[in-house]
């Protein structure tokens, strides 16, 4: 079988590798840039803790191959780390007892910025649509709806932060 | 690390001739659209192939392009673009029905349109609403392009009328003149979960508000998606009021022999389809501007 390379951007660097054609995306960030926020879950594309934005949009990366993301754009949430937006939700979360054990918290962190990014003030139904991709087992869910409702929108445009470095083994 | 599927070769082609091409020379080759389907199957190895061809990345495969009587969506269209596009729901609430509630808000970011179609799991949502629209789907094999309704298309679980070498590449659905609604509904156990039935309801009403011409679609029930007859052929001619749609919704127990299986029960399928065909119907003739209780 021949090696797959694969060149894309992860939290707004360029980050080049050689990988197997079955590497997981989820793998590649974890394992070879050494983005360790992204959790391993279920890994059966059912509970979300593995949730990162491609090209902008939140997907499961434990069922995209690393060769898919190749040439696009992948951020994970230390790539969000100095983003306004996400600072305030982390805020609220920590306010409103959005997480307990925090296996689930930076899918469920991920999901609620893209919900924010589409819509500030979005009603309780919709943020609850918006996380029916991510499964928490700590909180049943109330305080992490309440924590997004209490995000106050900002004037602020996304400052894309510089990333931490990034480590290869 | 995660569970890693066997191993496999992988390619990115830019164009459908390519991947026609590869798939007729390469056995044990399988088409990657968004993967939402396959890379689970990979991962848990209840399947392996040699190589999988990635045709996301085809220029065009992806977009839509609605015309005043028609509309065309690419392959790779993904679903979550559906679920966005205010447009196309004007046109078919039915096709954001259907896109709103496939999977969750993350699968449908990567999932598209042409996938959930061609893989054909009897749990999936477009194929009932393909039929409904009589939709037609445009193939590429080897022997070049051709054009397959959508009734046609499904034979079974996972089984459609192409064959390995067969690719789609795109679908067409036709605007149909007159008063014409739709609306799509399902029954699942909770957030995400494939559905264990669902209806899609394609209506026309005459001026006088009775169903003029209809297609009901089962789906998930059985291994591929139903045109429930018997209710279209009541509905005709009839005044589309509550209680038409009540009695051509309780012909379903009746006409329909589901199987019991780990999931639900026959009774229970039965029971579902039915509430499914009389809300499915309401809200289709609801969106026509009539109405009903």
């Amino acid at each position: 079988m021949k090696k797959v390379k694969v060149e894309l951007k992860l939290n707004g660097k360029q980050f080049k590798t050689e990988v197997e054609a079955r590497t997981l995306l989820v793998d590649l960030v974890r394992e070879l840039a050494d983005q360790t926020a992204t959790h391993i879950g279920c890994d059966t594309s059912n509970c979300g803790a593995c949730t990162v934005l491609l090209d902008g949009r939140p997907v499961k990366s434990c069922t995209v191959l690393a060769a898919q993301a190749g040439g696009r754009d992948v951020k994970t949430l230390e790539g969000l780390s100095e983003d306004p937006l996400m600072k305030k939700l982390k805020d609220q979360f920590l306010d409103k007892h959005g997480l307990q054990c925090g296996f689930c918290t930076s899918g469920m962190l991920i999901s609620s910025y893209s919900l924010l990014r589409k819509k500030q003030k979005p009603d309780e139904l919709e943020i609850r649509e918006s996380l029916s991709g991510n499964i928490c087992r700590c909180t049943g869910y109330g305080g992490i709806v309440d924590a997004i409702k209490s995000v106050q929108p900002g004037i602020e445009k996304e400052r894309v932060a510089p990333a931490p470095e990034i480590q290869r083994n | 690390m995660g569970m890693t599927p066997g191993n496999f070769d992988y390619v990115r082609v830019s164009s459908f001739r390519e991947a026609a091409r590869i798939l007729s020379e390469e056995e044990n080759s399988k088409i990657l659209a968004g993967g939402q389907s396959l890379i689970p199957l990979l991962k848990t190895r209840i399947m392996n192939v040699d190589l999988l061809i990635d045709i996301s990345g085809i220029k065009g495969s992806g977009g839509i392009r609605q015309e005043k009587k028609s509309l065309e969506i690419g392959a790779t269209y993904r679903v979550g673009e559906l679920e966005g596009n205010s447009l196309a729901a004007e046109s078919f609430p039915i096709l954001h029905d259907a896109a709103s509630s496939i999977a969750d808000p993350l699968v449908r970011n990567m999932g598209t349109v042409g996938g959930n179609l061609a893989h054909a799991d009897p749990g999936n949502d477009l194929p009932p609403v393909m039929v409904a629209l009589n939709a037609e789907f445009t193939v590429l094999g080897p022997k070049g392009e051709r054009v397959e309704r959508s009734a046609a298309f499904f034979k079974g679980a996972f089984s459609t009328s192409m064959d390995h070498s067969d690719t789609l590449t795109s679908i067409r659905i036709n605007q149909k003149d007159g008063n014409v609604s739709s609306a799509f509904v399902k029954q699942r156990k909770s957030a995400g979960d494939f559905s264990l039935a669902s209806v899609a309801s394609v209506v026309e009403l005459d001026d006088s508000g009775n169903f003029k011409d209809s297609r009901t679609v089962l789906g998930s029930v059985f291994p591929a998606p139903m045109i429930l007859e018997g209710v279209d052929a009541y509905l005709k001619g009839k005044k589309a009021n509550s209680e038409t749609i009540k009695k051509a919704a309780s012909l379903v127990r009746t006409q329909i022999n589901p199987e019991s299986d780990f999931f639900a029960s026959a009774d229970y399928r039965r029971h579902v389809s039915s509430l499914l065909v009389n809300n499915a119907l309401t809200t289709a003739v609801r969106r026509s501007g009539v109405n009903i209780a």
